[in-house]
């Protein structure tokens, strides 16, 4: 299971900071991971982590060099052999994949930084070879447009496709989606769909040019638990018929054992623990990954008190140093070492390996 | 004297219509349910399914027809002067702890309002008790002099339970109170609510989306759907034997941490369809149009509650319950 191949995205050495009136506050420190071919990494962690400072980072979507500084690299490889890019599109579309005048990715062949280039060139790469889905649906679409069009609209953004071509591959990809009766629904307005269907629509939309990456960010945490799982599933689905990496950004870890291969824990802005899915949550080795895992309520897990965190949420720091967790850990609070050395990551068993000095 | 054998809170039939001639909807149909006290009542479903239309029509904050008992004295026929002290006896902690804070009062104001307003304390006592008040919920006396913008979210979620705890309530009306918190903080919050509980003899009304939550915290769940009660049993029971297709629907959903089962996510899950989808059948099943287990019966009147046969404490509104714990398919019950 070992991937002997090249990661379609690897990210290192990414740091970003914000400006807080005169100071430069850190909110990702120093993060690595690797994307493989196919594969679903999901970030997790709690809300000021960094998990989507992070795919913000990825993408380019933060603020200017005045508010903000990101360092490191991301690299995105060269795609052409993907597996899985022959797989049938909608067929009721009746045209072929859609081409674009930079081959079928737009990239050339070599790894391209999306931190180094420029907004000309990252415009290029965005929507078409990465694409993304966010929490809330609603507010990431036009109101005042027909979900169609704008499903459209991105795909005349990116490909030659004009006009009734453009539409009716809106219509299959919304078909593709799950949508009923998609021929009719395109030419709806977003407030007449329910909160799953507006998130089946951003997915047609990222996937308009079969993107490699696909970053979703808490795409569910707004929908039902039955929408949810339907959500999720159809992302599989599409994962698997196309071949696409995603990289999943969560809050919920039980979401992860369903659909995540890798996962990577964050806390205060690093990468605590990170390794193969089943391994992971199976036997966790930082002491945070262990305590997130025990404060969760499981089904058929029954009444009594719950493992709590004391504390909470490290604030955001200049130069951290030392284990961000260290005042709130069982096992290192207090301790000189976790308080002042930075843990770095260390493989464990198979396919693992935690930040932690008491691991 | 007789009353304490009596529940908390007692609702019959309640009803809630809102809009208005042909666009009138029925977002609470016909619903009974009570808290006994000291218990701990779930209400689950989906959103749209009325759970929270229904705590806000007991609380009186919209109109209802029907019967809201509370400790005897019926709710919906007060007004006025004649609310206000029942007011104080049912208490809400809602979801969004940013939005129900007063941004302009400190943290001390915002729990010494109902105090005064009910006048339950006078002059010193007033800010003796808020400190009493914050040491309950774990908040220390010097977090009275700030502002709720200076607290993370769970120690809101604290400021807004104080809050509604200042007035010395039987019943809480709890809705999503630990949805918009980090899982960390999500178990500090539950453990307090059980806490306080065990203290203060309160009794709850627990809203919640989370079947793992509402599993782990209730004493009773009540699972609704499209404004009518489904399925009411004894929280282990609701979970480890549904009766009702909807209630399994919402159970399947649930995604687990359990490894053993793999990535559980599987393609074409048979019930699973957007809840927006079809259009119920006038004066039949809501459900019937999800449902993999509908039949032309399911459509001739809308299923009653009715006990599930061989389980006490547990009922079921579907015409396919069988004596079993699976639903038989293609096997409709008379």
């Amino acid at each position: 299971m070992s991937p002997v191949v090249q990661p379609i995205l690897q990210v290192s050495e990414l740091s970003v900071s914000f400006r807080v009136e005169d100071r430069w506050l850190r909110a990702v420190d120093n993060v690595a991971f690797s994307l493989y071919p196919g594969r679903t990494l999901a970030l997790v962690g709690e809300s000021g982590s960094g998990k989507s400072v992070t795919s913000m980072a990825v993408m380019g979507l933060l603020p200017g060099a005045k508010q903000c500084r990101v360092a490191g690299k991301a690299l995105l490889a060269d795609a052409s052999g993907r597996s899985g890019i022959q797989a049938p599109v909608a067929s009721t579309s009746g045209s072929d994949k859609p081409l674009s005048p930079f081959g079928p990715h737009g990239g050339g062949p070599l790894p391209v930084d999306l931190l180094a280039c420029g907004e000309q060139a990252l415009r290029r790469i965005r929507g078409r070879r990465i694409a993304m889905i966010f929490q809330e649906p609603l507010t990431s679409l036009n109101p005042l447009m027909t979900v169609g069009r704008q499903i459209a609209e991105a795909i005349e953004t990116h490909t030659e496709m004009r006009g009734a071509a453009a539409w009716e591959r809106a219509v299959s990809l919304m078909e593709r989606v799950g949508i009923v009766d998609a021929a009719r629904r395109a030419s709806d307005y977003p407030h007449r769909l329910s909160g799953g269907m507006r998130q089946r629509i951003m997915i047609a939309m990222a996937l308009a040019c079969d993107p490699d990456v696909l970053i979703a960010d808490e795409p569910t945490t707004a929908l039902d638990v039955t929408v949810q799982k339907q959500i999720l599933e159809l992302l599989k689905t599409l994962q698997r018929e196309q071949g696409m990496s995603m990289l999943l950004i969560t809050h919920d870890i039980s979401l992860v054992a369903e659909v995540a291969d890798e996962v990577a824990v964050m806390y205060g802005g690093r990468i605590v623990e990170t390794g193969d899915v089943r391994t992971t949550l199976a036997k966790p080795i930082h002491p945070y990954t262990q305590a997130l895992l025990a404060c969760v309520p499981k089904m058929g897990g029954g009444k009594g008190r719950l493992t709590v965190i004391s504390g909470t949420v490290p604030p955001l720091v200049e130069n951290p140093t030392g284990c961000r967790f260290e005042p709130r850990c069982e096992r290192g609070a207090g301790d000189v070492q976790c308080r002042t050395q930075t843990p770095v990551l260390q493989g464990f068993a198979s396919a693992q390996s935690a930040a932690c000095w008491k691991a | 004297m007789l009353e304490t054998h009596a529940p908390l809170l007692d609702v019959r039939d309640l009803t809630v219509h809102m809009g208005r001639g042909r666009n009138r909807l029925r977002i609470v149909d016909d619903v009974s349910l009570s808290v006994e006290r000291g218990q701990t009542v779930g209400l689950v479903g989906e959103s749209g399914s009325g759970k929270t239309t229904l705590a806000r029509a007991i609380l009186r904050l919209i109109d209802a027809e029907g019967s809201v008992v509370l400790d005897g004295t019926e709710l919906l026929r007060l007004s006025g002067q004649a609310l206000t002290p029942m007011r104080r006896r049912l208490q809400i902690v809602f979801q969004d702890p940013v939005g129900s804070l007063n941004p302009r009062m400190t943290v001390g104001q915002i729990i010494a309002e109902p105090i005064r307003f009910h006048r339950l304390r006078q002059g010193g006592a007033v800010d003796d008790r808020v400190r009493e008040l914050l040491d309950w919920v774990g908040l220390r006396p010097q977090h009275a002099a700030r502002y709720p913008h200076e607290f993370s979210g769970g120690q809101r979620q604290r400021i807004g339970i104080c809050r509604a705890l200042a007035v010395e309530p039987d019943l809480l009306i709890c809705d999503e109170p630990v949805s918009a918190l980090d899982v960390s903080v999500q178990a500090q919050i539950l453990n307090l609510l059980q806490d306080l509980q065990a203290r203060l003899g309160l009794s709850y009304l627990f809203i919640s989306h989370n079947l793992a939550v509402v599993e782990h915290f209730c004493d009773k769940v009540i699972v609704m759907y499209r404004g009518r009660i489904v399925e009411t049993a004894p929280a282990d029971r609701v979970f480890s034997r549904p009766a009702h297709p909807y209630t399994r629907l919402l159970l399947e959903s649930v995604p687990g941490l359990d490894l053993s089962r793999g990535n559980t996510v599987r393609i074409g899950a048979p019930m699973v369809h957007d809840p927006g989808r079809g259009t119920p059948p006038v004066g039949g099943c809501g459900f019937a149009p999800r449902c993999a287990l509908a039949q032309p019966v399911c459509s001739q009147g809308v299923p009653s509650l009715v006990p599930v046969p061989g389980e006490a404490d547990h009922q079921a509104a579907c015409v396919m319950v069988t004596p079993s714990d699976t639903v038989v398919s293609n096997c409709p019950v008379a």
